[in-house]
């Protein structure tokens, strides 16, 4: 088969995940090309455990009658094999000065053209085999679509880095041409104010972009990042710490059902050897067991949220390109992402009464129309402190923080009460029709008083020029930072029981936030409330 | 609490009336607002909402009766024949006669010259404030009853999703195209 002279080319580039991002000498226009010829061979090692699981009466017992495997073994063999082969022969992909292409397709033959411009994000994406073999996967998203766009599995990661280059460049291009007749707002990243952007002195695209006209679009863009943050091992090590993760559950299951063991052999073979001592406690006291059990799966969560955590956040990176924030990380799968600050519309810090109390924080940002997988927010630093994500907000050109938190109505606390008392006497009254010892749940009462003085505590608002800023939650802690220029609706709303008690809530709605999780805060006066909204509503329209 | 509110509030006074001096000068009177002072719906949108609320309350109260009826022959009933059917009736006619009137009471609209504000709701009251800047486009939509009593909805979609179509019902059909041609001027490129 012969495969175009570029992607040869790309393929016998040493490995180039830490060189710098290249630009090829010619953009536009591009030979369609195929994908790494090694993709068969990823594809075949990945379908390699389904061809397993159906050969595993066979492979287990040597049953010879169990041919109706065999034949499905050989029936893989006949088709599955060449599909993939047939897969790679037909799939081409190219990218003109306007679109990226993508042909594809065995049996039904699909052309996918991409306009580069609602070409959002492209994500490169590495997993252990791929990172063996020089290759990976690049997943291309576009403003208002659900899912990925285009995904090319899988192209040798020089290549990779040129698609993004390419696509950058000629998405630059494509701006250019158009600033003549834009307005410069929408460009530059509407989220930066124009003045605090010329302050900055920010290298490369940014420039190009700024400049409107002065740099050549034939000029290569060299992209220099500015590194906002990068996590270290022992800081990875401890975001982990922090963590609690559930996995490990569904992994034994999992692997439970695949084996099914015999439990009492499973639980004499862990107990074996210096732990027999272990074991005769166990088997004295259901207590201990019980006990023993608790603190097993304690360790366990917390074991594998510092794996979990590890794996996904090692030598975590956010740098600054241009008008774009550039993220990389991972243990096994690396990945590589990209943030465009224009399509950034809140600023959330996650916390948690545990990671406050030693000053602990996680950034994150909702965004609009990239990665719905991610239900729109994307973590921008996993675990930091407040001077790290000042730092951020100041690097990517955002106003300080607003200062002058204000309390909500202290009858939230009131509200709090009543609200959970009526669900609580609910849930006794119903429970108490079978069994009356139910009354002892009444010892949540003191904890729900706490709990309501604890969530007042973590209610508060502030505003500025350019912020609303809205904090709440008591377990996990969340302070939404909405810029004002990023505002979609806002209003206030109050129920009757809030009406009798002079109080309203408030909302501002951001493009993308999914319901439920928006910047809204409950219970503030009524004459706050409004005062709030009409006052963020007016720097609104003078920012605008 | 008041302190910091009262400081931010000459701030933003002062950065208003330096940028944008022509807006920044009238009031925005969305706090104090009365339904007295908003524009109100059409009124024959009360009877479509009866109507609606009728129909779909009878479908309820029929199916009481349907009830009622089958077990009409029960040996061991309490209640003579027709009782919770008359309940059901007696509910349903009160719900679909008041529910829509107080909707309606409670229901009103202001376009300024930036924004449009809606205020609704009867147990839970509801002020959102849709610059019409942000704006992605407008429906006009009739469903058959609305038809019938030549009212409309004007539908208003911005990208936030909490209300990314806010509607506005019961306008009148002239109303509700005038008020959209007069929005419509405000749909930018750079809504979001």
């Amino acid at each position: 088969m012969e495969i175009p002279g570029s992607e040869g080319k790309a393929f016998s580039e040493p490995d180039g995940m830490d060189s710098e991002i290249r630009t090829p000498a010619t953009t536009p226009p591009m030979e369609p090309k195929r994908l790494h010829p090694l993709t068969m061979v990823q594809r075949i090692i990945v379908s390699l455990p389904a061809l397993v699981f159906i050969m595993l009466p066979v492979l287990r017992s040597g049953d010879s009658t169990a041919w109706f495997n065999l034949i499905f073994g050989a029936m893989y063999l006949v088709f599955i094999v060449p599909w993939i082969a047939l897969h790679y022969l037909r799939f081409r992909y190219w990218i003109t000065s306007k679109e990226l292409v993508i042909h594809s397709g065995v049996l039904t033959r699909r052309r996918r053209n991409i306009p580069l411009e609602r070409i959002q994000n492209i994500e490169i994406e590495q997993a252990p085999l791929q990172r063996m073999l020089g290759t990976a996967k690049v997943i291309v998203y576009t403003a208002g679509s659900a899912r990925a766009e285009g995904v090319l599995e899988y192209v040798s990661i020089g290549e990779a880095r040129d698609i993004r280059t390419v696509v950058r460049n000629l998405q630059q291009q494509l701006e250019q041409e158009e600033t003549a007749s834009w307005s410069d707002e929408s460009l530059s990243g509407a989220f930066m104010s124009d003045e605090t952007l010329s302050d900055e002195p920010l290298s490369g695209e940014s420039v190009g972009i700024q400049a409107s006209g002065d740099l050549r679009p034939s000029k290569p863009a060299v992209l220099a990042g500015e590194l906002l943050i990068a996590l270290d091992t022992r800081r990875v090590f401890l975001a982990g710490a922090f963590r609690f993760s559930l996995v490990y559950l569904a992994v034994i299951f999992s692997f439970l059902q695949y084996i099914e063991p015999d439990p009492t052999l499973l639980f004499s073979w862990l107990m074996r050897g210096p732990l027999e001592p272990l074991e005769a406690r166990i088997d004295a006291s259901p207590v201990i067991a019980a006990v023993m059990g608790v603190f097993g799966a304690v360790m366990l969560g917390w074991l594998t949220g510092v794996l979990v955590t590890f794996n996904r956040y090692h030598r975590f990176k956010l740098e600054l390109i241009g008008d774009k924030l550039h993220r990389s990380h991972g243990l096994l799968t690396l990945k590589e992402g990209t943030i465009p600050l224009s399509r950034v519309q809140s600023w959330i810090l996650r916390t948690n009464p545990l990671m406050e109390a030693f000053g602990w924080v996680r950034l994150e940002v909702q965004t609009m129309g990239i990665n719905i997988d991610q239900s729109g927010y994307q973590v921008a630093m996993p675990f930091g402190r407040m001077e790290e994500v000042a730092h951020i907000l100041a690097a990517v050109g955002a106003p300080v923080m607003p200062e002058n938190w204000s309390p909500v109505s202290r009858l939230t606390i009131r509200r709090f009460l009543a609200r959970s008392h009526i669900v609580l006497l609910f849930i006794i009254g119903i429970v108490q029709i079978w069994w009356s010892g139910i009354w002892w749940l009444g010892v949540l009462s003191p904890v729900l008083l706490a709990w309501s003085f604890w969530r007042y505590h973590g209610m508060r608002v502030a505003d500025d020029d350019f912020w609303v800023a809205m904090r709440k939650g008591v377990i996990r802690r969340q302070t939404w930072l909405v810029p004002i220029r990023k505002l979609q609706t806002a209003g206030w709303y109050a129920n009757w029981f809030q009406r009798r008690l002079g109080l309203a809530s408030i909302y501002v709605d951001t493009a993308g936030a999914s319901s439920g999780r928006s910047a809204e805060l409950p219970d503030i006066e009524k004459l706050t409330a409004q005062t709030i909204v009409t006052r963020v509503y007016d720097r609104f329209q003078s920012v605008l | 609490m008041e302190t910091p509110l009262a400081h931010t509030t000459s701030q933003s006074g002062e950065s208003q009336s330096d940028s944008r001096p022509a807006a920044g000068s009238e009031p925005r009177p969305f706090a104090g607002v009365s339904f007295d002072a908003l524009a109100s719906l059409d009124a024959s949108i009360v009877k479509v909402w009866r109507l609606k609320t009728g129909i779909f309350l009878g479908i309820v109260a029929l199916g009481v009766l349907i009830w009622d009826i089958l077990n009409a022959f029960q040996s061991d009933r309490l209640l003579p024949f027709g009782f919770w059917s008359l309940i059901a009736a007696v509910s349903a006619g009160s719900i679909a006669f008041w529910v829509p009137s107080l909707r309606y009471r409670y229901w009103g609209y202001e376009l300024g010259n930036e924004e449009l504000l809606l205020v609704r709701g009867i147990f839970n009251r509801v002020h959102t404030i849709i610059p019409l800047q942000r704006i992605q486009h407008l429906d006009v939509s009739q469903d058959i009853f609305e038809r019938e009593f030549d009212v409309a909805k004007l539908i208003v979609h911005t990208a936030g999703t909490r209300s990314s179509d806010v509607i506005l019902p019961g306008l009148h059909q002239d109303v509700a195209e005038s008020l959209r041609d007069e929005m419509k001027q405000f749909i930018t490129d750079q809504a979001l």
